[in-house]
Formats: C-alpha cells, sequence, structure tokens
C-alpha cells in the first residue's frame, strides 16, 4: 500500500491504517529500535507505541515521508526507553559508544539550554552537514541519528572498520571545530 | 548541551538529509565513449568550505630560529582526511600549485633550421587531424622545479605510415597548448612521433575539469615540435600558415626562404608537394640507414599486449581507477630494454610505489613499498592543503626563513607535495620553494638564491610539523628533496 493510501487511513480514522503501516515499516522500525534497545521485548515494545503515537499525531500533521516520521517517532521512544534503563543501570547496545563518542565534542555542563540556542544549533548543523561530501555526511547521519554500528557502515561504505572510525572522528573534529568558529560554544 | 540533548536534536534533521542516507550507494559507472575514459570529480574539492587550511603562525611559514636539527614547530593544523567517499583511486588533486613563475617557455635563440629528427626512436606518419578533446591536460610527473606545460590532444587519423611499424589507425597527438592551433583546418600533417602512452593506461590530469581521465586511444607526442617535426599540407601543398602561431619557429623557418629544394637539413620548402616531402623523407631515412654504420632499428610500436601471466597481472593492476591512479612512463633499462615505469598517484601527488614491466622479456618489478585502500583512508588531503596555501599565499606572499628578500625579485614561489610510507605508516609532505633573483650586467646574468620549507603531515595522528631537511630525510629518503646548499648566491647567465 502506498503511502499516501496509508495517510487517508490515519486521516479517515480506519484502523488498518495501523496494520498497514507496520505491514510496511514494522521490520524498519523494529531495526532503528534495535540500534538503541538491546532488549527485544522493549524494541517490540516501541515499534508498537509508534503506531500509538502516530494514529495520535495523524491528523493533523500530515507527514511528506512516512518511513522518515515513523524513524523518528521510533527512535524517540527508543532513546527514552534507553535513559530510563541507563538510570536504571542495564545495559545498553550500540547507543552507548554513539552517546560517548557525541560526549567528545561535547561537556556535559548543566548550562541551560533554550530553545532559540537549539534551533540556532540545529542550522549550523545543516549547514555543516551540506557542506561535506556525501559519504561523509551520509555516515555522520547514519551514526548519530540510525545509530548504525561500525561494523555496519563498514559493510555498506566497503570500509574497514578502524577507516570508519577515523572517517567519524575527524567529521566530529570537524563539527566541533566548525561550532566553535561560528561562536558557538558547546 | 548535555549529549542526549544533541542525540535527540538529531532527530529533527531535514528529510532530504536522512532520506538519503538510508539510500544504497550507487557504484559508479564507467562510461566509455569513443576515446576517452572518464575518471571520477574530485569531492575533496566540496570539504574547502569548511575544513581549516594549513594555517601558519603569521602567515609566514617560519622555522625554528635555532636550526638544530631536532627542533620542529607544530603548525596550527585541522586535519584535511583524503575524501574516502571519492572511488579508491578516482582521485584528483595536484601536486603542484604556483604563486609565482613562469611556464616553461621556448628560449633558444639558436638559429638552426628545422629539422626532422628521424635518428631518434620516432615514428614518422602522414595523418589528418580530425577533432580535438576540448580541455587542456596535465602529466601527473610533474617536477617542483618548473611550472608544468598543458598540452591538448589532438584525434589523427594515420594516412600513411612512412617510417616505423605502426598498426594503428587512429591515436592521441599529445602537443603543448602554447604551439596547439586548429589542425583539423588542414588537409594532412607530416609528423614526427614519439610514443607516449599506452592505451587505458595512460593517465593525464584534466585542468579544467580537475579529474584524472585515461584514454582509449594511444598518445603520442612530437619530439621538439616546434623544430619542424610538424608539416602541415593542404591541397597537396606545403601550408605555410602552419606556422603563424608565435609559438612555432615561424621566424626561423621562414627566413630559410624554403628556397632550396633540399639543402642536407630541410625536408620541405616553399611550394613543395606532399609527395615531394614524403619522397625527401625517405631518401633521408634511407641514408641515415646506410650511413649509421650500424643497425638502425626503426621504432616499433608497443602495445601492452603481453604473453607473460605475471605481466598482464601487473597490468591489471596499473588499470586506471580499478587499483588508483599511476602515471606512465618509458625508459631504458641496463640491459639495453625499453621498460614501462608505472608510478601511483594520491590526489594528484606522487608516490613512491611503482610497477615496472620490461616490455622485451615481460619481466615485471613491483617495489617494497605498496599502498592499500586502507591506507588511503589514513592519508591527509595534500592537494587540498596545497590549493588553499597557495590562495593565502596569493594574498601575501610569506617569508623565507633564510634568504633576506631585501633587493631581490621574486622569481618562482611554489608548493609541491608527495605522499612516502614508512614502516607502514603514511606520511604526507609540502614544500614550499622560493627562488629570488637579481639582474646585473645589463640583464646579462641573474644571480639566485634557493630557500624552501617542509611540512610533514601524519594523516594517522592528524598532525602538521615543520620539519628540517635532515630529519625528513632520515624519515623518508631524500625523495623530492632538495640536496644544494642554502643561501648560497648562484651566478646564472642569461645567454
Amino acid at each position: 500500500m502506498d503511502d499516501c493510501r496509508i495517510i487517508e487511513l490515519y486521516n479517515a480514522r480506519d484502523e488498518e491504517a495501523l496494520s498497514a503501516s507496520a505491514e510496511k515499516y514494522g521490520r524498519y522500525c523494529y531495526s532503528v529500535a534495535q540500534n538503541i534497545l538491546s532488549d527485544r521485548q522493549d524494541c517490540e515494545e516501541c515499534v508498537n507505541d509508534t503506531w500509538f503515537n502516530a494514529w495520535n499525531a495523524i491528523p493533523p500533521q500530515q507527514p511528506r515521508s512516512l518511513k522518515l516520521f515513523f524513524a523518528r517517532i521510533t527512535r524517540n521512544l527508543s532513546f527514552n526507553r534507553f535513559k530510563a534503563s541507563q538510570r536504571l543501570k542495564r545495559g545498553g547496545g550500540e547507543i552507548c559508544s554513539v552517546m560517548e563518542e557525541i560526549g567528545e565534542f561535547l561537556s556535559d555542563g548543566t548550562r541551560v539550554e533554550d530553545s532559540l540556542e537549539e534551533e540556532i544549533l540545529l542550522q549550523l548543523i545543516h549547514v555543516f552537514l551540506r557542506s561535506l561530501p556525501r559519504r561523509e555526511c551520509d555516515m555522520f547521519v547514519r551514526r548519530y541519528f540510525y545509530v548504525d554500528t561500525t561494523k555496519i557502515l563498514a559493510v555498506r561504505y566497503g570500509m574497514g572498520e578502524d577507516a570508519v572510525l577515523r572517517s567519524l572522528s575527524r567529521t566530529r573534529q570537524k563539527l566541533k571545530r566548525y561550532l566553535e568558529e561560528e561562536g558557538y560554544t558547546l | 548541551m548535555k549529549r542526549e540533548r544533541f542525540f535527540e536534536l538529531m532527530n529533527q534533521l531535514d528529510d532530504d538529509l536522512l532520506l538519503r542516507a538510508d539510500e544504497l550507494e550507487a557504484k559508479p559507472v564507467r562510461k566509455k565513449n569513443f576515446y576517452i575514459v572518464w575518471g571520477a570529480v574530485a569531492a575533496c574539492l566540496c570539504i574547502l568550505a569548511l575544513s581549516s587550511a594549513l594555517i601558519l603562525p603569521g602567515n609566514s611559514p617560519q622555522p625554528p630560529v635555532d636550526s638544530s636539527p631536532t627542533t620542529s614547530v607544530i603548525v596550527n593544523h585541522t586535519p584535511v582526511p583524503l575524501d574516502h567517499s571519492a572511488a579508491f583511486g578516482q582521485l584528483s588533486g595536484s601536486s603542484l600549485a604556483y604563486v609565482k613563475g613562469s611556464s616553461t617557455s621556448l628560449s633558444s635563440t639558436s638559429s638552426s633550421p628545422p629539422l626532422y629528427r628521424f635518428n631518434s626512436a620516432n615514428f614518422v606518419v602522414r595523418v589528418k587531424a580530425v577533432d580535438a578533446l576540448p580541455d587542456e591536460y596535465y602529466e601527473l610527473d610533474v617536477s617542483s622545479e618548473k611550472s608544468p606545460t598543458a598540452y591538448r590532444l589532438v584525434v589523427c587519423d594515420v594516412l600513411e605510415v612512412i617510417h616505423g611499424e605502426l598498426e594503428i589507425s587512429q591515436f592521441l597527438f599529445q602537443i603543448s597548448s602554447y604551439l596547439y592551433v586548429d589542425f583539423t583546418q588542414y588537409d594532412s600533417l607530416i609528423i614526427s612521433l614519439s610514443h607516449v602512452g599506452v592505451s587505458d593506461y595512460y593517465v593525464l590530469r584534466n585542468k579544467v575539469q580537475n579529474r584524472m581521465e585515461s584514454f582509449s586511444l594511444p598518445v603520442f607526442s612530437s619530439h621538439n615540435p616546434q623544430l619542424g617535426n610538424v608539416i602541415a599540407f593542404s591541397d597537396g601543398v606545403l601550408d605555410e600558415t602552419f606556422w603563424q602561431n608565435k609559438g612555432w619557429r615561424g621566424g626561423d623557418f621562414l627566413s630559410r626562404g624554403l628556397k632550396d629544394m633540399w639543402n642536407g637539413d630541410l625536408v620541405a620548402y616553399r611550394g613543395c608537394s606532399e609527395t615531394e616531402t614524403v619522397e625527401i623523407l625517405q631518401r633521408c631515412i634511407a641514408t641515415r640507414i646506410a650511413t649509421t654504420g650500424e643497425a638502425y632499428v626503426p621504432p616499433v610500436f608497443l602495445s601492452a599486449d603481453f604473453e607473460d601471466e605475471d605481466a598482464r597481472a601487473a597490468l591489471a593492476y596499473v588499470k586506471p581507477f580499478d587499483n588508483g591512479v599511476f602515471s606512465q612512463s618509458r625508459r631504458v633499462n641496463p640491459k639495453g630494454n625499453t621498460e614501462l615505469v608505472f608510478c601511483r598517484y594520491a590526489n594528484g601527488c606522487q608516490t613512491e610505489e611503482t610497477v615496472i614491466i620490461d616490455l622485451v622479456t615481460e619481466e615485471v618489478t613491483y617495489s617494497e613499498v605498496r599502498y592499500t585502500e586502507e591506507d588511503f583512508s589514513s592519508m591527509e588531503d595534500l592537494g587540498f592543503h596545497i590549493a588553499k596555501a597557495a590562495d593565502q599565499y596569493r594574498q601575501q606572499i610569506p617569508t623565507p626563513p633564510r634568504v633576506d628578500p631585501e633587493g631581490k625579485n621574486l622569481r618562482t614561489l611554489c608548493l609541491y607535495g608527495w605522499y612516502a610510507k614508512v614502516d607502514g605508516k603514511v606520511y604526507g609532505v609540502i614544500k614550499t620553494v622560493w627562488v629570488y633573483e637579481v639582474f646585473s650586467d645589463g640583464g646579462m646574468t641573474a644571480t639566485r638564491w634557493y630557500d624552501d620549507t617542509y611540512v610533514l603531515y601524519d594523516g594517522a595522528e592528524g598532525t602538521a610539523t615543520f620539519i628540517v631537511r635532515e630529519d625528513l630525510i632520515a624519515l623518508i629518503g631524500n625523495r623530492n628533496i632538495y640536496r644544494g646548499e642554502y643561501n648560497a648566491a648562484k651566478l646564472i647567465p642569461m645567454c
């Protein structure tokens, strides 16, 4: 079923939208969750919650890309569950490595961020990413949005794992340098 | 900002970035047209906007005041890795950037007439130029000592082989840009040719599009074409308009009057027919063979058609863009055999990896140093740093470390880069060269001073450091390193 038809079902409050979503994007959303959560049950619950959240969001939201819309919801839900599990000292998957990497160029200070400052940061990140060669940008996105493991990235881009790590490290350093030059303190 | 908040912020990335990253990368498609095999576009230029360039203290490269060989100055440096998003080997870039200095140009004031130098290993052919590739090209093997020559490539149909064993119907004629004219306007040309590049394996850098290209036709050039090794005919008669291009020795050639049918060195004269020129040439060649007193071996076209399996494997290894980019050159080895020498280039910069194939015995010699795809992932993008530094220097000329520029003219300022692999680690080196000069004796002599600095890039460590010559030689050997005396004036006669 194409995305337009699925959205129409959501708009019509037809519960077939949920089964259609699950059928088309269930495995995809599960993989998004799995990159963040190591527990299978947690992943399944997050995916199921994705459809519930989508049901509540559409309408009024009319996503242009249903796939990304679901991916973002699943990612958010999975990360919230991860944060909860961290408080309970339960183990995490690849997300732990990702958090450590992000921590390399961010301080964990108690500075209060306001929404305007975050908006500026987001704009800067967009400018930075769009200036990168495609592969470098894609790799950054796949690591810090999709939480792909370095092994998966190595296979995807035909590189060694060490090369992936080095490439990501350099991109992080470049981002940090760029943000500092733009006067954005982290 | 907390790392968790940054992670959540990534959720707000634009759709197109997320969707694009989700797509599977398409394999690069190599499109082979009639006579060009394209390389990929240099992706390294995409990072130019954001990445920091080599920033030198005070915008002047200053080596340590203490000339002790162990002292070095750390350069404020953001690593710029070689862009691995370009397919392995399909890399562009250039090892050389001239900030000041002129191209090699004709400067000989010799009044010797044009000659056909058929006593060298040249083919002599009669051709019809049918087309010319639109862009200018550079050879990969460029020297840091002189500004590189740009070339044009002219597609020529072979009408007749006058000398040499040549069984091809078409080739690319590589001619310096300053000598280029529209060859297609002439009915035919007689050219004394040197074989330059074996088809499919000869790589040049497209100057306009800044990418590497190989060609499915063999490439020839002409030794000293301006000395009469290219002669044009229209309507079957010598066409003197050919020498109107200022690069040609039209003045000298025409000053001979072109009156003498053959005064011992000219093979064409005013109003002579093409048929006569061919006959004169054949007589000259026969005389040469008869008078040399030794076997005069006419040149044989050397193709890359090897019987030996190892030689074929070596060719597969150096095939453009499959395993990187290699320059191609020919030389005669101590056995007296012609051999093909392939040298690996990365991002337009020379490495020390070579593959040598003896064209007679088909014996293959690989250099001890070999570069792998893994090496490419840790290499610094020297081409980027060179270009960026050259831009900076064009805004402000850096002060040389030893030569006092006061009262002197800056003749040359250039940057040259290359790679070296030591104990499995890849280094990049960028050399900055200054040449100052002062004229005297009414311009009859010039005094010149040479100076340089070296910056060593360690891609794995992400560092760039000034390094003195002695330390650099100890680390990577003396390839491309100046061995002369610093701050020593050299007297150069101007005539």
